[in-house]
């Protein structure tokens, strides 16, 4: 299996994925209505590598496919321990709330549209709300109530930008300035605001502002540009 | 929906990341709830952390971790409480909030009212404020960062005007006495680090009654 390894802080660019993993059929194109909006059309042929998760969900949810779940797990759950422990995790936490994702992925399967997302951004994203509400039960851990598990997410009208190529994103991403990739890494793997970014960095908070504002607008514009250009 | 004042990028991905704490997210997402390009700007930013995800070199898990996991694939999943949904005539709101806005009490003040969402950590807290048709909230500053959207109606504050759907952030520098539109009453959820600090005595009577300060 590909382990595309990160690179340390403050060392260039993200590491772009090799090209046998980009999916030729899908294609950004910005919406004729509006000019900004992008969809994506897609290969409906089960895709292959780490862009290609998505039919196993898939299969989770239409037959609650055992060996599906298995290797989706063997993929992210390693994956989402390391993010974790990234962020400051205990080993066991982090092993526990990586189980909580894959978990959370197997019942919730039926809410995935692999039009709207790639798999790992939705495995991203529950892994990232399921800390979120931890921080929040523990924070009221004298007062326990019901939790959202998941905080509401743009719906299927607002998701039309629908990021899924991880191929075209990890290239965007190894094409920002160095120091607008390295703001963004920050912002993932440092569980830190961009306040406190500014502050660790010994950047005005309006340099780190202006440099995440011009990375949304290239990864923006990257993303919009015919495939074969991109 | 014309929404017109927006998060900035920093704030957006402060939203992907999870960097911004559970009650502060409440107000993000409000607000993304109704703007389909912040919305896309979040996804296309989680599309990236999906993508570091992806990219992490593993942690090995425990030899049984995945026997573990299927196990309780077999359990039955809890059913979930049906999602409430907010009143009519607002802007969609998460349900926590909706949950709030049946549970909590309404504390009341003249021309306004409070409703208590979530607190902490700290003097954090999060919650709805009420303001009639063409009233407002004293003059106040706070300590610290303030995130409000409208959920409903409009109101002033200084120069500017924002509608349902808009977001608008402040830092603790800035003092001001937000008032609704004459046009109706206006609803907002709001985040703030600090405390109010009342700028007047009418403020000091207002904000207690309200359940600040």
């Amino acid at each position: 299996m590909h382990v595309a390894r990160l690179s340390p802080p403050k060392s260039g660019a993200w590491p772009s994925r090799p090209s046998r993993l980009s999916r030729p059929g899908a294609t950004w194109r910005p919406d004729a209505t509006d000019g900004r909006r992008v969809s994506l059309h897609q290969d409906p042929s089960p895709c292959q590598g780490p862009g290609g998760f998505s039919h196993l969900i898939t299969a989770i949810a239409e037959r609650g496919d055992r060996d599906a779940f298995a290797s989706l797990f063997q993929h992210f759950a390693p994956r989402v321990k390391s993010y974790l422990l990234r962020l400051g995790a205990s080993s066991e936490a982090a092993e526990e709330l990586a189980q909580e994702t894959l978990l959370t992925v197997w019942r919730r399967a039926a809410s995935f549209d692999p039009a709207l997302s790639a798999a790992s951004t939705w495995i991203f994203t529950i892994a990232r709300n399921l800390r979120v509400d931890l921080a929040r039960r523990e924070m009221r851990a004298a007062a326990p109530r019901p939790v959202e598990v998941s905080p509401p997410e743009p719906g299927p009208d607002q998701a039309l930008g629908a990021v899924q190529d991880q191929a075209r994103i990890a290239k965007a991403m190894g094409e920002l300035p160095a120091e607008q990739a390295e703001v963004i890494r920050e912002a993932f793997f440092a569980d830190k605001p961009h306040s406190e970014i500014a502050r660790d960095l010994g950047l005005p908070l309006g340099t780190v502002k202006s440099r995440m504002r011009l990375a949304l607008i290239r990864l923006r514009a990257r993303l919009a540009e015919p495939e074969d250009s991109a | 929906m014309n929404v017109q004042h927006h998060p900035t990028e920093a704030r957006l991905l402060d939203y992907a990341s999870g960097a911004l704490s559970g009650a502060a997210r409440l107000v993000v997402a409000a607000h993304l709830g109704v703007c389909p390009d912040c919305a896309r700007g979040v996804h296309l930013f989680e599309a990236v952390g999906g993508g570091m995800l992806d990219a992490l070199t593993p942690s090995p898990l425990a030899p049984d971790a995945l026997a573990h996991a299927l196990a309780r694939t077999e359990r039955p999943s809890a059913a979930s409480d049906p999602l409430p949904p907010g009143p009519e005539d607002w802007i969609a709101i998460p349900p926590l909030v909706a949950r709030a806005v049946r549970a909590a009490p309404r504390r009341r003040a003249p021309g306004a009212w409070m409703q208590a969402v979530s607190h902490g950590p700290g003097p954090a807290r999060c919650y709805l404020l009420g303001m009639a048709a063409g009233r407002g909230v004293p003059p106040h500053s706070h300590r610290a960062g303030e995130m409000t959207v409208v959920l409903k109606g409009a109101f002033r504050d200084g120069d500017v005007i924002l509608g349902p759907g808009d977001f608008s952030e402040h830092d603790g520098e800035v003092s001001h006495a937000p008032q609704a539109t004459a046009d109706g009453d206006c609803v907002c959820l709001i985040y703030t680090d600090g405390p109010l600090v009342p700028a007047d005595w009418i403020g000091r009577i207002v904000f207690p009654l309200l359940g600040f300060g």
